[in-house]
């Protein structure tokens, strides 16, 4: 399901998606249209044909044949038609899902710009909901359009052809009164539409509040700060809101609804006038009459329906084509695979961020060399581009400017199952996924029972796993499984570390990764991370001062550069920004403290 | 069938309208067709009985006006019935919130809780809740009572009609054997819709079933693991050859093929009744045809009385098709009933707090302990401690050793499971559970912003007292940052609800949120690790504040930051569940223990 050639009709390219996914369905469409042709004329030929049987006297046998005959196949076409329906409905069910699938994929595997991107994730949130969130949404409902506007223009054409045999110009005064009604839905419709947008964003929003009252983070502060009337008073404001468009809607719908009964009142009364008048003169018969009877209805009917499964048809399209973007492109030819060192050398040329929709850039014209096996340490205040610069590093975001290299190598002459698999990061945030615990931290690679034992002993997660009745086999959250567990806080960076290491990667990235822990594992940690990083280049990144004291290296970030570095002694003896920061920190842990005293 | 009454009466307490509505829409839903059947019937009669054209078409006339102005009413009708069932979900809707949000915190958690919530919703989803309610079921039997009047009408009148000529098979269709063969046609057609009915909810469980679980899976994989922006770098570097993408399509690809091979059935299934419509009506036809073949009625009471007595045999499919429907609408409901009166026991307590201004409050716990529930050891044991008035509380030890678990025990977030607590002299458990959590201002360490405004988050109410809430931003040392910001205090946090809205940093989010707490003006407050997510000078500036920030309170704090326990008259440590330090910095520094290595591991490092 990647996203359509430039060329391809958006048509054929999802009958292809479909054909692909579950097989070929385009005969359901020719199929339906004939059962509902079937049903159609014997339910309108059936009354008629019986009138003119009962005005000749048929004796009683054949007209019981006549009946059972036009009631089995009718009886057949009603089964069929909805079968049908369901069919092809189910099939682009599954469509759906694998076009939902491959907006899944291009999130986790494309360019992660987009993924921090509110302006993209907003757009494509508008975008599914239309295209595929559910079985009303275009992906489910294209073909359906499709078959509906084909059946029944086929309809209007034979019933009409059937009409005009009997008075000329009965079909076109049908038809006329269906484009007159349409017309109205049409009007009614566009009401719909221009408030569709706003209704999509309100609901959003309802949405929020409401998930936000089910949430399970939630719950303490809700209930401390009694934010229950308040959350109350937002939640009926929306509603209120939504209820407005609502009403609109459904006025509009009224009045057009009213208007298309009175013209059809109109057609009627010209229509059956006009039928009674060529009876009684003797120009067509009682059957006859009963037919055109059941069948003007009809043909009014299929008019109006094809016009509106047209605009569907073209609304789907219209919403299918929006979502397409999102959809992967045919995958790139990945760069000739390389060989890096055990411990590379990190270089940082010039190199300029911005983050999308920000008008300062977050990182200004900066230059950094981590020489390979070096213990580095990066340290500056909130918000100083830290965390930024680890994401460069790591190729998930690119460069506005400058050059990032690896053993003098380009970041973009790295194929990326490399590159991915030469770091070992620790984020700030953990990510704990309902898997076994095991899995969790091997991440679904090959199992290397020493090293895993390593891993377990070194980041202090032994004990946890000896207490557990299933061990490594212990399922971690509770979100698919009831029985499973949850992690503490300490004990969630215990497993993030311990996923890091057994990474074993060329270049170990440590972001924040002690700020749950207490001070005795805390100080454990470090000692790990010490012994760990021997052999490769490493980047920590700390609030703590005091652990980057052991660190090789250390760089200053503030204004989107480095404005200083060198080893803990260097930087204090040079008396900068950095010295400043540790002094602050220093001060509450030295033996006798004034609280008032100025700082240094 | 008190059942019903139930429904109905929660039904019209909520919405005076929608029942009224639902009548009238029954009568003119059935009115319609009966209409077009009759004037087509007497037109057959009089065309064949050579009538005079103009009263013919004077009577057609008005036939179709009356048939428009009808349709007119029905559309109006249905008009202010979709109205008053929006409005209807609405309230119900927010009775449902207001419920998740008010019950206690301990029943919020439980899983018989989450679970009786989740039914009530994914019942809703499948089944349509209270409108599908009034909709099908109510809707459809006030159809089928009102198509029984006019159908039976029908029978009657071809009941009494006598043939003229006596063929020998007209014996059939008339007299009695009509009537029998009549009361046979509705019978078989009866047993093929229950028929049909079994199958179909057979077919329905299985599918109701499989989707329950596909939604909690998909979900997971979409709503948890897959989308949310901060997986995003995780899944890219630990995950490269997309193990878990893969596996959100395997599962996806095998739940939605058995799924829709249960719906295909299933629908199949359904259809039966159709066909089995179909047949009846024929037999209908012929019945009747006969009838006027044999000379008892006129061609155009054919057309009428197939007319009205297949509107009959629909109402009574249509009807007794909804039936399976009607067994899980009714659990749905249920459920959501059962969601609306859930008993909350820890919310018992009903003693207003004495409201004294001189703030002296004194919290005793007694031997507290509590346990999990499925744990095998005490979190919190045996648990002994005085709060007093303007006392400074910090509260150290590893992790795990229960100093969270303390903090929720004060605030009432859970019950001890033995010994007490209480507040000047009562147990916490008797007072109104609002009014005793409205002493604490409480900061978690994994508190929550919500997606209004930064004022609206300090405050947490509508009436916001913007110089208290510049205040507390001061105090906080996040003033400055606000004020960069486009609408200032009124900038929205998040943009999950307004597109300029902004999103702060975690150093940002902790200093709002002890904004919050500063805010509101509570004789205690508690904070757990206040400082974890700060850099060096924002820790710095919020020690400095600590005495603005405390004030007169009584505090109870959490840290694992050692050099928090400065600001501590008293410090307590935890280990295990149990207290096995407590004393000053300078008395526990004095002894060997667990609070000097806890302190000495931080501070050996800046030396």
């Amino acid at each position: 399901m990647n996203r359509p050639s430039p060329q391809e009709h958006l048509l054929t390219w999802y009958a292809r998606v479909l054909r692909q996914a579950q097989g070929h369905f385009l005969w359901l469409i020719p199929a339906q249209i004939a059962s509902q042709l079937t049903i159609t004329l014997i339910t309108a030929g059936l009354p008629a044909w019986l009138v003119g049987q009962l005005e000749v006297h048929t004796p009683g046998a054949r007209l019981a044949l006549g009946i059972a005959g036009l009631s089995l196949t009718l009886a057949l076409a009603t089964w069929l038609r909805p079968t049908l329906r369901t069919r092809l409905l189910a099939h682009q069910s599954f469509g759906r899902l694998r076009l939902s699938w491959g907006a899944e994929k291009e999130f986790v595997t494309g360019d992660y710009q987009n993924v921090i991107d509110p302006v993209y994730r907003e757009r494509y949130e508008a975008a599914a909901q239309f295209a595929t969130n559910t079985d009303n949404a275009a992906a489910s409902q294209l073909f359906t359009a499709v078959s509906d506007t084909l059946s029944a223009a086929s309809m209007t054409l034979i019933l009409s052809a059937l009409l005009g045999r009997i008075i000329w110009w009965l079909p076109l005064v049908a038809i006329l009164v269906a484009l007159g009604a349409a017309g109205l839905l049409a009007w009614a419709r566009r009401v719909r539409t221009r408030v569709r947008d706003q209704n999509q964003a309100l609901y959003n929003q309802q949405w929020v509040v409401q998930s936000a009252a089910f949430a399970q983070k939630n719950a303490k502060d809700l209930r401390l700060y009694h934010m229950a009337p308040w959350y109350g008073k937002q939640l009926h404001t929306i509603k209120r809101k939504r209820y407005g468009l609502r009403q609109q809607i459904e006025r509009t719908q009224w009045l057009a609804t009213t208007g298309t009964h009175w013209l059809g009142a109109a057609r009627d009364l010209l229509v059956y006038g006009a039928l009674i008048v060529a009876i009684q003169h003797g120009r067509i018969d009682l059957s006859t009459f009963t037919l055109a009877f059941g069948l003007i209805g009809e043909v009014s009917r299929n008019t109006t329906m094809m016009l509106t499964s047209w605009h569907q048809w073209q609304l789907h399209r219209h919403d299918l084509a929006a979502f397409t973007p999102f959809l992967p492109t045919a995958p790139a030819a990945e760069p000739a695979p390389k060989s890096l060192s055990a411990a590379p050398t990190i270089r940082f040329i010039d190199v300029s961020y911005t983050y999308p929709g920000s008008s300062t850039p977050t990182l200004h014209h900066l230059d950094l060399l981590i020489p390979g096996g070096c213990k580095a340490a990066l340290v500056g205040r909130n918000g100083a581009g830290k965390t930024t610069l680890t994401l460069l590093l790591m190729g998930l975001l690119t460069p506005q400017h400058g050059t990032i290299t690896l053993d003098d190598q380009p970041l973009s002459t790295i194929p990326t199952a490399t590159l991915r698999r030469l770091f070992a990061p620790v984020f700030q945030d953990g990510l704990v996924i309902a898997d076994t615990l095991r899995q969790n931290i091997l991440m679904h690679q090959p199992e290397a029972p020493q090293r895993l034992q390593h891993v377990l002993v070194a980041t202090g997660l032994q004990p946890l796993v000896d207490r557990l009745p299933q061990g490594l086999d212990t399922p971690l959250t509770t979100k698919l499984d009831d029985a499973g567990m949850d992690l503490s806080g300490g004990q969630v960076q215990q497993l993030m570390l311990a996923r890091a290491l057994y990474r074993d990667g060329a270049i170990l990235v440590l972001d924040e990764p002690t700020a749950a822990l207490d001070a005795l594992a805390e100080r454990r940690q470090y000692e790990a991370y010490e012994r760990e990083s021997t052999g490769k280049t490493s980047l920590f990144i700390s609030h703590r001062l005091a652990s980057t004291k052991f660190c090789d290296q250390i760089y200053y970030l503030q204004d989107g550069h480095v404005t200083e570095q060198g080893n803990h002694d260097a930087l204090l003896a040079q008396g900068g920004a950095y010295a400043a920061l540790f002094a602050i920190q220093r001060r509450y842990y030295q033996k006798e403290v004034n609280p008032d005293a100025p700082t240094v | 069938m008190h059942r019903q009454f139930d429904y109905l009466r929660f039904v019209h307490q909520l919405d005076h309208t929608i029942l009224p509505l639902a009548v009238v829409a029954a009568v003119l839903t059935v009115a319609q067709p009966l209409l077009i059947a009759t004037l087509l019937g007497w037109l057959l009669t009089r065309l064949v009985t050579t009538g005079a054209t103009t009263t013919l078409l004077m009577w057609t006339a008005g036939a179709v006006i009356v048939i428009a102005v009808l349709n007119t009413a029905k559309s109006f009708c249905d008009y202010r019935y979709n109205l008053a069932a929006t409005a209807l979900n609405d309230r119900v809707d927010e009775q449902v919130t207001q419920k998740l949000m008010t019950v206690s915190y301990a029943t919020f958690l439980t899983q018989p809780f989450r679970d009786e919530y989740s039914a009530a919703i994914s019942g809703w989803t499948y089944t349509g809740g209270f409108q599908n309610y009034i909709h099908d079921q109510l809707i459809a039997a006030l159809t089928l009572i009102i198509s029984a009047l006019a159908g039976g009408a029908v029978i009657v009148r071809l009941m009494l009609s006598r043939p003229v000529h006596s063929a020998g098979w007209s014996v059939w269709v008339n007299g009695w054997r009509f009537a029998t063969l009549l009361l046979i046609l509705l019978g078989t057609v009866l047993a093929i819709t229950v028929a049909s009915n079994h199958l179909s909810a057979r077919l329905g469980a299985a599918f109701y079933q499989f989707n329950v679980r596909l939604n909690t899976v998909l979900n997971y994989y979409v709503n948890e693991l897959l989308r949310p922006i901060a997986n995003g770098k995780h899944l890219r570097l630990y995950d490269p050859d997309h193990w878990y993408l893969n596996q959100d399509r395997e599962a996806t690809d095998r739940l939605m093929t058995r799924s829709n091979r249960l719906w295909i059935r299933r629908s199949q299934a359904g259809m039966l009744v159709s066909v089995g419509l179909v047949l009846a009506v024929g037999c209908l036809y012929l019945l009747v045809s006969l009838k006027a073949l044999s000379g008892a009625i006129a061609i155009g009471t054919v057309v009428l009385s197939v007319g009205y007595l297949s509107q009959l045999i629909t109402a009574i499919a249509g009807y007794f098709m909804l039936h399976p429907q009607a067994a899980a609408l009714y659990d749905a409901l249920d459920h959501y009933l059962q969601f609306l009166n859930y008993p909350d026991p820890p919310a018992a307590g009903s003693i207003p707090v004495e409201k004294r201004l001189d703030r002296q409050f004194s919290v005793h716990f007694d031997d507290v302990s509590y346990r999990y529930p499925g744990a095998t050891e005490d979190a919190v044991s045996h648990v002994t401690l005085t709060l007093e008035v303007g006392q400074r509380l910090a509260l150290v030890g590893p992790n795990g050793s229960g100093k969270t678990t303390l903090i929720k025990l004060l605030i009432r977030m859970l019950t001890p499971t033995s010994g007490r607590i209480t507040l000047n002299g009562f147990d916490i458990q008797k007072y109104d559970l609002a009014e005793y959590q409205a002493l604490f201002a409480t900061v978690f360490q994994d508190f929550q912003l919500f997606a209004f405004s930064v004022a609206e988050n300090v405050a947490v109410s509508p009436n916001v007292d913007r110089a208290r809430v510049a205040q507390a931003l001061t105090i906080a040392g996040v003033a400055e940052r606000v004020c960069e910001w486009p609408k200032g205090m009124d900038t929205a946090l998040t943009r999950e609800l307004d597109p300029d809205g902004v999103t702060v940093s975690g150093g940002e989010a902790q200093k709002l949120a002890i904004a919050r707490a500063w805010y509101k003006d509570s004789p205690f407050i508690v904070l757990d690790e206040p400082t974890a997510a700060l850099d060096p000078v924002s820790e710095y500036e919020i020690y400095q504040h600590f005495d603005a920030l405390i004030a007169d309170r009584t505090a109870l704090y959490i840290s694992h930051r050692m050099s928090a326990t400065r600001f501590a008259d008293q410090i307590l440590v935890m280990s295990a569940g149990r207290f096995v330090q407590r004393g000053t910095h300078a008395a526990l520094m004095a002894e060997p223990g667990l609070y000097r290595d806890l302190f000495s591991a931080q501070a050996d490092l800046y030396q």
